[in-house]
């Protein structure tokens, strides 16, 4: 109801707004863009950030996991299709993977993770993946890479509308909407979104079906900014998620359990550009609320609450023509609950420095972050980057850094097992970046070097469970990819590729972490001859150890999962696009877990319609 | 396939012996045929994940990990929580999969399951042709925890006796069901003691998170109570409780000294063993105290499982919880570790089979 009427408030503002911006401002003006995360534009340049764009958006289905798992290195362990969903990142834990909506961490205060088969992508406009540490600047669990949804804010770009509708096997239904209108100095943005599916699929080469594994979630996202003047803008960002998932069974007698998140973020900024100085005042709600029902047919369930307020200041100086020092003081206050933890608060600051100067070819940034709270030691956070551009086509990077991983509410405030001695995790990180860019190749190719020490783990004392600091875990790798692009006449090609080879080792045991593959890779090739397009995604996942004393006989086969799809645009400015996917073509027999079969070949149709 | 194999082979022996031998049949005693390649040894089950059964046979020359994987085809659930023994048959109690499967208890084949009526189901024992399976329904409802009565002709759940909360291990005695509630997902302090004629319940209040129970010689039924660990913020000791099962009445109660918690107890010979701190105690059943030193240092492994048979304690090792586990073998008289076997992941109880 609250959230109802939040949204209510919100339209009433959007449209007064709306009335006080004359109409013909909208013509013959340049769009303008305002980036949510001006992070990853400004101090990114020594790592890799790959921007997913609408098209690759459009071919993949609703959720953040199947998005990344086609079109990034990150491997995701997926408990059955749409269930819990956590990434290994460069081979560390899902804590170890941050997630930002428009700049603000917002993993889990509980468990410290994202799932990310509660993201429905439609609700963002620029999904962007940076590899590497990245704690100074996005805070906890930003060690292995960090996963941004941006709600970008375009002006002058008039009043557009896009609608997209999806409709496939086990009666899926997908879709989303979304509204624009900006003027010079109004931009509004509404993006409604909404999966359905039973989920109900026969596993491959059995009788069985994936039972209770039905789900939904929806999710508005509204956003504003309106340029006060040519100095000052406002933006505010808000988004509303709810869903609710049916845990699928591997036994039909287990008894049926469900999950529901409902999750809210706000927060107004406040753009200041004033000569040499740039000022950033951003003022963020976030709330997480979950039910877990241990019986899908009892009221009975346990829960979790978080609400968080966060205020941020970051002020931009520009020292000289090629250099700038930004200054930035935050604070974070938590307040949460659940069935296992008793009302806590929790308030964090964070003060940091970061350092950026351009020297001809030669490109440097550093950065620096110390935290303080009274939960627990919190270390000093840096980073250095180093660019070097050899001529037009080749640009080779080094970038090292220490990074954290917070202990969690869990963690800290568990009902008698938290244990409130708890360090954070601490990563050094070194990492060495090779592009070269031409006109229709771009091939990118990093090695990591990641040594994580103090990871939390819940063990045994006694008869309690306590989490402690204690694995160290060195892990290292290759991510690449390959992008070609060409044209012959009114033929178009192209091809994307990843591949990242990883490993992820138990400094005790010498052992691989569990459900980290060493290898990784996807690929699609896409091919277009004037309205028509075909296209093919695959992806590969190499064995994974499900047992960490890496027992051969429990590991989860490789697989490659195949899909086809085509499209065709109609009407005068192709803005009518239908497309028809086969999924899994050659109906691969896998699991991505333990005993969650996954689903063989199914289909689906998508209308995407810009107006 | 394998004992079908067997059989044939014994029945063949077995004629050409006994066709052979017709003239001085009286000289010639009938071979032991085996029951099956699981009888004469250990059987350890892991809860998993993945769940699994070991054996081992009691001369340690003969192992076998996945014994019910390699007869069935199949892994047993997820969450293999205890067997139980009954004739010829065994009773795997699978806890979240909420389902029991019937097996030939040498041979591990699958011969049935109950598969409806159960909720969390516990542990498993007999009385009056009857299996009685403690069952802790919902784990968050306080008030749907039950014993179920299953018909062994039919492994259906021919009806169910309301209990207190958390009913962990069934023990059969004369025509009762003793019952002690662990507490599930909370913490209890009682023994049920179910008449199988009438299903009618009575209690008694023992100690905090009663767990392991069995019959000394005298017939009182013996009762390890952890007590309620310091995380509940309500930390109470723990003990061991005897029972005069005529009155129904506590007689004797040994208490442990405060913050220490046992683990597992197992009695075997006139003894008690248990776990406490990774050190394994032992005392006579009669005794007036509790011991004041361990007789074997487990070391720094997680406890997860005991027993005590003949000349040996068995106890397995958890290692990580996300690997397999090891059975460890002690020798009684001396105390040494005498044989390591690896078993399943989180290998939680040991049958003599």
């Amino acid at each position: 109801m609250k959230q109802g009427l939040f949204i209510g408030f919100f339209w009433c503002f959007c449209c007064a707004a709306w009335a006080q911006t004359s109409l013909d401002s909208l013509q013959q003006l340049d769009e303008v863009l305002l980036k949510a995360d001006r992070y990853l534009k400004t101090f990114s340049n020594t790592q890799s950030v790959n921007v997913l764009k609408d098209s690759v958006v459009t071919r993949s289905t609703a959720s953040l996991t199947n998005l990344l798992n086609y079109n990034s290195g990150i491997y995701f362990k997926e408990n059955g299709l749409g269930m819990v969903s956590s990434p290994s990142f460069r081979g560390t834990t899902a804590q170890q993977t941050a997630v930002t909506w428009n700049g603000i961490n917002i993993n889990s205060q509980f468990n410290g993770q994202t799932d990310f088969n509660t993201i429905n992508i439609r609700s963002f406009n620029d999904i962007s993946v940076r590899s590497g540490g990245g704690s100074v600047l996005y805070g906890s669990g930003a060690i292995g890479g960090s996963i941004h949804l941006n709600n970008n804010l375009t002006f002058n770009g008039g009043f557009e509308n896009s609608l997209y509708a999806n409709y496939g096997s086990f009666n899926t239904v997908d879709v989303g909407y979304t509204s624009r209108f900006s003027s010079d100095r109004l931009s509004v943005d509404v993006a409604i979104s909404r999966i359905q599916s039973d989920n109900d699929y026969t596993y491959v080469n059995s009788e069985k079906e994936n039972l209770n594994g039905a789900f939904y979630n929806q999710s508005l996202a509204a956003n504003v900014g309106y340029k006060i003047n040519s100095k000052n803008s406002l933006k505010l960002y808000s988004y509303v998620f709810d869903g609710e998932r049916h845990f699928s069974l591997i036994f039909p007698t287990e008894t049926p359990t469900k999950y529901q998140d409902v999750n809210s973020r706000t927060m107004l900024e406040w753009l200041g550009l004033y000569q040499r100085f740039t000022s950033t005042l951003k003022l963020a709600y976030l709330t997480e609320k979950y039910k877990y029902f241990p019986n899908i047919n009892k009221e009975l369930h346990t829960f979790g609450e978080a609400k968080t307020l966060l205020g941020k200041y970051n002020l931009e100086y520009k020292l000289l023509e090629n250099a700038t020092l930004q200054g930035v003081v935050d604070v974070t206050h938590t307040k949460g609950e659940s069935s296992s933890v008793n009302k806590t608060n929790r308030t964090i600051s964070g003060f940091s420095l970061l350092f950026k100067q351009q020297l001809k070819n030669f490109l440097y940034e550093a950065t620096l972050r110390q935290e303080v709270t009274n939960n627990y030691e919190s270390p000093l956070l840096y980073s250095l980057g180093l660019q070097y551009k050899l001529g037009k086509h080749y640009t080779v990077n080094v970038n090292g850094s220490k990074n954290f991983r917070i202990p969690t509410y869990n963690d800290l405030y568990w009902e008698g097992s938290g244990n409130t001695n708890l360090k954070p995790e601490t990563a050094y990180q070194v990492e060495f970046g090779q592009e070269l860019l031409f006109k229709h190749i771009t091939f990118k190719a990093t090695g990591f070097y990641n040594d994580i020490t103090d990871m939390i783990r819940w063990l045994p004392t006694g008869s309690l469970w306590r989490p402690i600091n204690t694995d160290h875990v060195v892990t290292y790798g290759l991510e690449s990819q390959l992008k070609i692009n060409v044209n012959l006449n009114a033929h178009k090609l192209s091809f994307g590729g990843h591949y990242a080879y990883t490993v992820s080792e138990n400094q005790e045991t010498k052992k691989q972490l569990i459900y980290v593959p060493k290898h990784k890779g996807s690929a699609m090739f896409n091919y277009q001859y004037k309205r028509a397009s075909l296209y093919y995604q695959a992806l590969f996942v190499g064995e994974v150890f499900t047992l960490s004393d890496n027992n051969p006989r429990y590991m989860i086969d490789a697989y490659t999962v195949s899909n086809l799809g085509a499209e065709y645009a109609l009407g005068k400015a192709q803005q009518f696009v239908l497309g028809v996917q086969a999924k899994n073509i050659f109906n691969e027999d896998y699991q991505s877990v333990a005993d969650r079969f996954m689903p063989g070949i199914h289909y689906n149709f998508y209308l995407n319609f810009n107006f | 396939m394998k004992n079908v194999l067997k059989f044939l082979t014994f029945s063949l022996l077995f004629a050409l012996i006994t066709t052979s031998c017709s003239d001085d049949k009286d000289d010639v005693l009938p071979p032991v045929v085996s029951l099956g390649d699981y009888e004469n040894g250990i059987i350890v089950s892991a809860e998993g994940g993945p769940a699994s059964i070991s054996f081992i046979s009691n001369d340690f020359s003969v192992t076998e990990n996945n014994v019910y994987e390699n007869v069935n085809g199949e892994a047993p659930g997820v969450y293999l929580q205890s067997i139980g023994f009954n004739d010829d048959k065994g009773y795997i109690v699978s806890d979240n999969v909420n389902i029991i499967n019937v097996v030939n208890r040498y041979t591990f084949e699958n011969e049935g399951a109950v598969t409806a009526g159960l909720q969390t189901p516990r542990y498993i024992d007999f009385a009056n042709g009857k299996g009685y399976v403690s069952n802790w329904g919902d784990g968050t409802d306080a008030n749907d925890d039950f014993i179920a009565v299953i018909n062994l002709a039919t492994n259906a759940v021919e009806t169910t006796i309301p209990v207190g909360e958390g009913p962990e291990r069934v023990l059969a005695n004369n025509g009762k069901i003793y019952v002690s509630h662990k507490g599930g997902w909370g913490n209890n302090n009682i023994v049920s003691v179910i008449d199988v004629s009438t299903n009618a319940v009575a209690t008694i209040t023992v100690g905090d998170v009663p767990d392991e129970l069995f019959f000394n010689s005298a017939g009182e039924l013996v009762v390890l109570s952890e007590g309620k660990a310091a995380w509940t913020g309500d930390e109470t000791a723990a003990s061991i409780s005897k029972i005069d099962v005529s009155t129904n009445t506590v007689v004797e109660t040994l208490t442990f000294a405060n913050g220490e918690h046992p683990g597992q107890m197992a009695f075997d010979n006139g003894t008690i063993y248990y776990v406490l701190n990774n050190g394994v105690y032992e005392m006579p059943e009669t005794a007036a105290a509790l011991p004041t030193a361990a007789v074997i240092d487990l070391g720094a492994i997680n406890t997860y499982g005991l027993a005590v048979s003949n000349e040996n304690i068995y106890v397995t090792d958890a290692k990580d919880f996300f690997s397999a586990g090891d059975l460890l073998v002690y020798s009684i008289d001396s105390g040494n570790l005498v044989d390591t076997f690896v078993v399943g992941v989180n290998a939680s109880k040991i049958y003599f089979n």
